[in-house]
């Protein structure tokens, strides 16, 4: 199947009997759930939607008209993405994602909560301001100090990675194109924990699967600065 | 234990081992889910009431957000409503409320998520002391699509679930806003919120956490001054 967006005017394509996934390649929010697919082998069609043309009948599926939609091969449909990955993992038991512990899985949600600081800040620091907003970096560094004090396992989860860890993994991959974007540099004096637990998530075949290379975002988000985002970009 | 809620400079009553505490305010919505999950599955807590203009800074350590509702057992301590509320319903297995069916539970969850398209036209409308006839509009609006969903009885089904739950205090306060806007909830738009509405006010713990309108009206007069009464209600000699 095309990795090709779909865009206005387009038919939707008819369903292969397997999971699909509505996304966009560069979406951090589709990336998480492409994580939990990934993580636990669950296979699945991949329909990219061009979100800056989007076709009429994607409202069908999600009424936002946002990224990331499961669809059921029955047709059943969830979203967005903290719900879609839950819902992954509640309905394919392997490897789970999930804390037992209610407790671990409410400090996790409470984590995530907490995580929306340093994911406007990039935003801001990015898209927001085409990469001229040097005060977003700084208070994305002052968001991150909370979690380089959280870490005291391996990963967010403990000694094994869980959901937090792949909930919050796509704006991490995004740091070094962000970097190039705005001219900074990543401080690592400043978080050796996290650059270790960066290291470690790199390593994890999840990752290996769902990541973009840095480059590619990097050429991605100019398209952007440029006003013409091109959502097949590196196709 | 007093009802009354703590200001800035008041000493934190200390929490027994094994006691479940909610840190709440007597109007607050979001709070009320939480009493509301509380009383449905019959676990025992106290509560300690916090005065949310002059916040005591005992409370912003425990929830640096200076919000409530607040649940702490036990060093354990978990905040925003819906995280508290998932918490309760998984480590007490009486009267669950989370739908077992795992779609079932992704769709309540994607009605939740979507509700604050809701509580924020609900709002607006409250500010403008219901004069804006747009915002009432945009209001009921954004409720059009949970009177579409609503085809059984609860949003859980025959029985009430975590979303009926979640969704509650602001239809309970919908009463208060129709005196402020001189206009009732449409009864011909929202039939079967109607109905649901009047279901829901026949449940015990809906019942018991429940504020008249008169209370309601009392609590936002006072909002609006700038000085939020929290103790309205209460008598003088608690």
């Amino acid at each position: 199947m095309s990795e090709k967006a779909y865009s206005k005017g387009s038919s939707c394509p008819s369903g292969q009997g397997k999971l699909r996934l509505y996304s966009m390649r560069f979406c951090p929010y589709s990336e998480r759930v492409r994580l939990v697919l990934a993580h636990k082998d669950i296979d699945y069609d991949t329909i990219n939607i061009n979100l800056y043309s989007k076709p009429e009948w994607y409202l069908e599926k999600n009424e936002r008209g946002a990224v990331p939609t499961v669809e059921q091969p029955d047709g059943r449909l969830v979203y967005d993405s903290v719900v879609a990955s839950e819902y992954l993992d509640d309905f394919f038991m392997q490897n789970r994602l999930t804390p037992d512990d209610p407790y671990d899985k409410a400090c996790g949600k409470l984590l995530l909560e907490k995580f929306g600081k340093v994911q406007s800040a990039q935003y801001k620091a990015g898209f927001g301001s085409k990469g001229q907003d040097k005060d977003a970096i700084q208070d994305m560094w002052v968001a991150l100090d909370f979690f380089e004090s959280q870490l005291k396992g391996d990963f967010f989860g403990g000694n094994n990675i869980k959901m937090a860890d792949l909930m919050m993994w796509p704006w991490f991959e995004r740091l070094s194109p962000t970097m190039e974007l705005t001219n900074e540099k990543f401080p690592m004096d400043r978080f050796p924990k996290l650059q270790a637990w960066v290291e470690r998530m790199h390593e994890q075949p999840a990752v290996k699967k769902a990541a973009l290379d840095p480059r590619i975002h990097v050429g991605y988000s100019r398209t952007h600065f440029d006003g013409n985002p091109d959502v097949d970009h590196g196709l | 234990m007093s009802q009354k809620a703590l200001a800035k400079g008041s000493t934190l009553p200390p929490l027994e081992k094994g006691k479940l505490r909610l840190y709440s305010m007597r109007f607050c919505p979001y709070a009320q889910r939480t009493r509301l999950v509380l009383e449905h599955k019959n676990i025992p807590y106290e509560t300690i009431n916090v005065n949310l203009k002059e916040k005591p800074d005992w409370f912003l350590e425990k929830n640096p957000l200076g919000l409530v509702p607040i649940v702490e057992h036990d060093d354990k301590i978990v905040y925003e409503s819906a995280v508290c509320d998932d918490y309760l319903d998984e480590l007490f297995k009486t009267n669950p409320l989370t739908p077992a069916d795992v779609y079932r539970k992704a769709r309540e969850r994607i009605l939740a998520d979507g509700f604050h398209k809701v509580t924020t036209p609900f709002y607006k409308v409250l500010r403008s002391k219901g004069q804006d006839k747009e915002l009432l509009e945009e209001f009921y609006k954004a409720l059009d699509r949970y009177e579409k969903d609503l085809t059984e009885p609860f949003f859980g089904g025959n029985n009430l679930s975590m979303l009926d739950y979640h969704l509650w205090p602001w239809f309970e306060r919908l009463g208060i806003m129709a005196k402020i806007t001189g206009q009732a909830l449409p009864k011909d738009r929202f039939p079967c919120l109607s109905a649901w509405m009047d279901r829901m006010k026949q449940e015990p713990t809906v019942r018991k956490t429940m504020f008249s309108n008169e209370m309601h009206g009392a609590f936002l007069s006072s909002f609006a001054t700038g000085t939020p009464d929290y103790d309205v209600g209460l008598d003088a000699n608690l």
